[in-house]
C-alpha cells in the first residue's frame, strides 16, 4: 500500500487535480532521478520485454511463411499456436507496457474480469457460423442464383 | 463482526474524504482504462464477426496470396514482408511510448519530449504504410462491395486472392462471397484501427505541444502522457490481434 502525500504536498497540488493523492506511481517515482540505478533497471526491463515481443513476432512470421511453403502441421494446431503466441504478446503489453501489473488486485480484476464475456462470444458466434454452413450444405442452397450460372 | 472505521477527517474536506482510495489509481487513469475495456469489446465484436463469417464459408482468401507486395519491389512475391515491417514499427512506437511514460513519472522533461517525438514518428510511419496498402489493394480491384456484381466479376479476377487448390475447387459464387466478405471486413477493421491510430496521433501531438510549452511541468506531473500512453498501447494491442486474425490464421 503506497503512502499518501503529506498535507503540504496536497495544498500545492494543481487546482482541481487530485491525481497525486491517489496514484501509486506518483508517490513511488516522482522524486526518483531518471539516471538512478532503479530507473535504469526499469528501462532495461522495458527493452527486455521488447526483445521478447520481437522474438514472438518473428516466430509468428516464421510459422506463417512455413505454412505458405507447405508445412506438415495440421490447420487446427497452426491456429492454436498463432493464438497462444498472440495471447502471450497481449499479456506482456498489458502487464508491462500498460503497467497493469503494477496496479493493485481490485483494479486488475476490474479490468480483466469483464474479458470473461469474450469466451462466450467466441464460442457462441463461431458455432453459429459453423451451423449455418452445415445448414446451407444440407438444407438447400441459400446462395444467390449466380450459383447456377456457368463459371466464366 | 467486522470493525469499520467511520471517522472522517473533515479538516481536509476539499480533498478525498472517503478514507483509503480503493484502486489507488488516479481518476483519469481509471476512466481511460474503462474506456479501453469498452473499446476492446468493439474491436472484439468486429473480429468475432469476421470469425463467424469465416466459419460460414467453405473457402476464404489466403492472406499469403492477398498481401504479397511491398513498396519499391515491383511484382516480386513477398508474402507477409510488408505487414511484418508495419507490425515492428508499431511495436517500436509502443516501446518509445512506454519510455516517455517512464521519463514522465520521474519528471524528466527532456526524456518525455524525445520519446514522444519518436512515438509520433512511428505512428506517422505506420499510417503511411497503411495508406500504401489500401491504395495497393484498391488498384488490385478490392474495395468495400467489390466482387458483388455477377455480370462483371469473372472467376479469373479472383485468382490473385486464393491459394491455387482452393481456387480450382470453388465456384464463382463461393469465390465472390468469400472475397467480398474478406475485403469488407478488411477495410472496416483496419480502417477502424487506422482511425484509432489517427486519434492517437492527435492526442500524442497535443501531449507533445503541452510538454514543450511546460503545461505538465507547471502541473507538477505528466499524468496526461500516461493516459495518452495507455490509449497508444491499446492501439498496438489491437494490431497484435488484427495481425494474427487477418494476416496469419
Amino acid at each position: 500500500m503506497a503512502h499518501h502525500n503529506q498535507e503540504e504536498t496536497q495544498l500545492s497540488l494543481y487546482e482541481g487535480d487530485q491525481s497525486a493523492l491517489y496514484s501509486r506511481e506518483f508517490n513511488e517515482h516522482r522524486y526518483e532521478d531518471v539516471k538512478s540505478e532503479d530507473s535504469k533497471k526499469a528501462i532495461r526491463n522495458i527493452w527486455k520485454i521488447t526483445l521478447w515481443l520481437a522474438i514472438i513476432t518473428l516466430l509468428e512470421i516464421g510459422q506463417g511463411l512455413w505454412n505458405y511453403a507447405g508445412s506438415p502441421i495440421p490447420h487446427y494446431l497452426s491456429v492454436t499456436l498463432f493464438i497462444v503466441m498472440t495471447l502471450i504478446k497481449a499479456y506482456l503489453i498489458i502487464k508491462i507496457f500498460m503497467h497493469l501489473g503494477d496496479e493493485n488486485k481490485p483494479f486488475v480484476y476490474a479490468i480483466a474480469l469483464p474479458m470473461i464475456f469474450f469466451i462466450w462470444f467466441i464460442i457462441g458466434l463461431l458455432a453459429d457460423g459453423d451451423f449455418w454452413l452445415k445448414m446451407n450444405k444440407t438444407r438447400g442452397n441459400s446462395l444467390p442464383l449466380v450459383e447456377q450460372q456457368d463459371v466464366k | 463482526m467486522v470493525q469499520v472505521d467511520t471517522t472522517i477527517d473533515h479538516s481536509n474536506n476539499e480533498k478525498w474524504v472517503g478514507g483509503r482510495s480503493p484502486f489507488n489509481v488516479a481518476y483519469g487513469k481509471i476512466m481511460i482504462w474503462f474506456f479501453l475495456v469498452s473499446d476492446a469489446f468493439t474491436f472484439g465484436a468486429f473480429l468475432i464477426s469476421l470469425g463467424t463469417k469465416r466459419f460460414f464459408s467453405d473457402f476464404w482468401p489466403d492472406p499469403d496470396y492477398v498481401f504479397n507486395s511491398s513498396p519499391l519491389t515491383g511484382d516480386a512475391n513477398l508474402p507477409l514482408l510488408f505487414v511484418s515491417i508495419m507490425t515492428f514499427i508499431l511495436i517500436l512506437s509502443s516501446v518509445t511510448m512506454v519510455l516517455a511514460v517512464h521519463s514522465g513519472r520521474r519528471n524528466d522533461h527532456k526524456g518525455v519530449v524525445r520519446w514522444l517525438l519518436l512515438t509520433i514518428l512511428g505512428g506517422a510511419t505506420f499510417l503511411s504504410c497503411q495508406v500504401w496498402e489500401w491504395v495497393h489493394l484498391h488498384e488490385a480491384g478490392a474495395w468495400w462491395g467489390s466482387f458483388t456484381n455477377p455480370d462483371v466479376v469473372t472467376k479469373e479476377s479472383l485468382r490473385a486472392f486464393f491459394n491455387p487448390t482452393d481456387f480450382e475447387a470453388m465456384t464463382l459464387a463461393q469465390g465472390m462471397e468469400a472475397a467480398t466478405s474478406f475485403f469488407n471486413y478488411f477495410f472496416t477493421i483496419t480502417g477502424f484501427h487506422g482511425l484509432h491510430v489517427t486519434v492517437g496521433m492527435i492526442l500524442l501531438i497535443t501531449a507533445f505541444v503541452n510538454t514543450n510549452n511546460g503545461t505538465y511541468a507547471r502541473r507538477g506531473h505528466y499524468e496526461m502522457v500516461e493516459k495518452v500512453g495507455l490509449y497508444w498501447h491499446f492501439v498496438d494491442l489491437v494490431w497484435v490481434f488484427v495481425f494474427t486474425f487477418y494476416y496469419l490464421v
